[in-house]
Formats: C-alpha cells, structure tokens, sequence
C-alpha cells in the first residue's frame, strides 16, 4: 500500500487541493499507521505552535523607532536651511549697501549723543548721511 | 492590490515581534534575534523605496531570511541554547498553576532545542509555517522553492522533531 502521509502537513494547514483531500481522506478511513502519523504530526505541529510568543526587547523597540529620527533630520535640514538663506542676505545686504562714508550708529551716537545730553535746546534732528537714503532720526 | 505598510515604523511595529521570534526560534538566542531584527529592519528601510506591489509578506520574510543567511554565514557558528530562566520557574512555582506552567516551560525548552536540530531548511520552514503563521505560498516566495518543496519540508521538519521530542 501506498501512504501518501505526505500529504499530512498539508492537510492539518489547510493547503490540499480538493484532489488531494480526496485522496487521503480515502486512504485514512483504511489505514491505522497513516492516522497514528497524522495524531503525532498534529502533536508536534500544536507543541511548536504553542511555544510562548518571545516580546520584543524594550530597547530593541526604542532603537527600531526611526520616525523621531528622521523627523529631526529632516527638520536640522530645514533649519540648516533657513540659517543659510539668512546668513546669503546678511552678506549680500552687506556688499551691496553703499557704504554711508564710513559711519555707523556708534559714530552717529559719539557724535552727536554728548550734545543731545548737554543741550536741553537739542531737539530731533535728521541724520543725512550722503548716499544713505534713509539717514536717522535723533530723538529727544 | 493588498495594502502594505507604507513606512518604516509601521513595518517595525507590525512586524517587529514577528521578526523578532522568527530569529529567536531559528536562532535559539536573544542576542541573535536582537540583532538580526536590527539588520532586517534597516533593509527594510532601505528597501521600501523600491518596493513593487504584490505579496509584501513575501518580500519582508525573503529579506528576513536572507539577513539570517548571511548572519549565519558571517559569524560561522553555531546556534546557541539561551540558558534556563530558572528564576522565572520559581516564580511561577510558588503560584496554584506551577505544575502547569512549568510543564509548558520545560515542554517549550524541550521543542526549541529540537528546533534548533533540525536541519537549517527543515527548520526555517517550520518556523514560517508555525511561528510565524505563513502560508505555504508565502513561504515559498520568502524562500525562494516551489510550494511542494516547501510541503516537504514542513512534513519533514515535522517528523523529525516527533522524533526528537519523543
């Protein structure tokens, strides 16, 4: 007699064919060493199914976590970015304002800082420095 | 068209145990598994990018597999048993369901020890199939044979862990 007890597994997992289940339905109803096989297979099959489920590791959970990771690379990219752009127009605005013949809000308040102080009389006044469209106002 | 997990962290939180217990039972060590979660995880990372539509179980367990291979391959050595967690069975021992408990402990010892006898192709296909819950189809596609080796296999598998545990 032929034993297709190959077919066992597969039939415990639910992968036979229509054909197959046929076959070795057929074969069981008449022989008692394919059954005793199919009690055994089931046995082990059940044992490895039931192993308890091993947790993953805390830490392996914390190192696997990618998302703050990539979040912050991405936002070190984005600031990395800003502070670029930035720093371009700092220097651009820099290079490309006329210089206003050397004086800056320090020589401005040298200058005129001790007469504000000392002459009550002082009142506002506008800064024209050539070339500087803007100038300052000196306030009271 | 299945729905995959789209990014990283879903993948590890889905599959992350999964994975996890696929090495440790293929592997008999927390370590190993721990790092081999670590590798698949970052091919998987990696990988995502590229990946085409179909079975992703498929693919994920390929590369799980294929990072264990060549783990195995690159530490040319053997698995090791993890050491008994002996403190743990006193603990369930002074409890009213200590035979019990014990008694699935020790049986569990017992199944991963004959796990780890089995031949690497016996033994993978048992994992997939009874750990991992795997079809036979998807085994196949993560191991790369046909779905009647990958029947063999379990059966065989099966067989000898019969006799290694009785």
């Amino acid at each position: 007699m032929k034993h297709p007890s190959m077919l066992i597994s597969a039939f415990l997992d639910g992968e036979l064919s229509e054909s197959e289940l046929s076959i070795l339905e057929g074969h069981l109803t008449s022989c008692g060493k394919c059954v005793a096989e199919m009690q055994d297979i089931h046995r082990v099959r059940s044992a490895v199914r039931s192993l308890p489920v091993v947790e993953l590791p805390l830490d392996l959970v914390y190192e696997g976590e990618p998302a703050p990771v990539a979040h912050l690379h991405r936002y070190r990219l984005v600031w990395a970015g800003a502070a670029a752009v930035v720093a371009v127009v700092i220097t651009l605005a820099t290079l490309l304002t006329p210089d206003p013949a050397g004086l800056n809000m320090e020589d401005l308040t040298s200058r005129f800082g001790a007469r504000v102080s000392l002459d009550p009389a002082f009142g506002s006044a506008k800064v024209v420095v050539p070339g500087w469209d803007a100038g300052w106002t000196v306030a009271d | 068209m299945e729905s995959i997990p789209l990014t990283w962290e879903e993948v590890a939180r889905v599959y992350g145990r999964k994975i996890y217990n696929f090495a440790y039972r293929l592997t008999g060590n927390p370590d190993d598994a721990h790092d081999l979660v670590q590798e698949v995880l970052l091919r998987v990372r990696k990988g995502l990018a590229e990946y085409q539509p179909g079975s992703f179980d498929g693919w994920l367990w390929r590369i799980t597999r294929n990072a264990f291979l060549d783990e195995v391959r690159k530490r040319k050595r053997r698995p090791t048993t993890p050491l008994p967690e002996e403190v743990d069975r006193w603990d369930v021992a002074s409890s009213a369901a200590a035979d019990v408990e014990y008694l699935r402990i020790t049986l569990g010892d017992d199944i991963q020890k004959a796990l780890l006898e089995l031949p690497m192709e016996f033994r993978e296909a048992v994992v997939l199939c009874d750990v991992v819950g795997l079809s036979y189809e998807e085994i196949a596609l993560a191991v790369a044979v046909p779905i009647g080796t990958v029947r063999s296999r379990i059966h065989r598998g099966r067989r000898l862990l019969r006799e290694l545990i009785t």
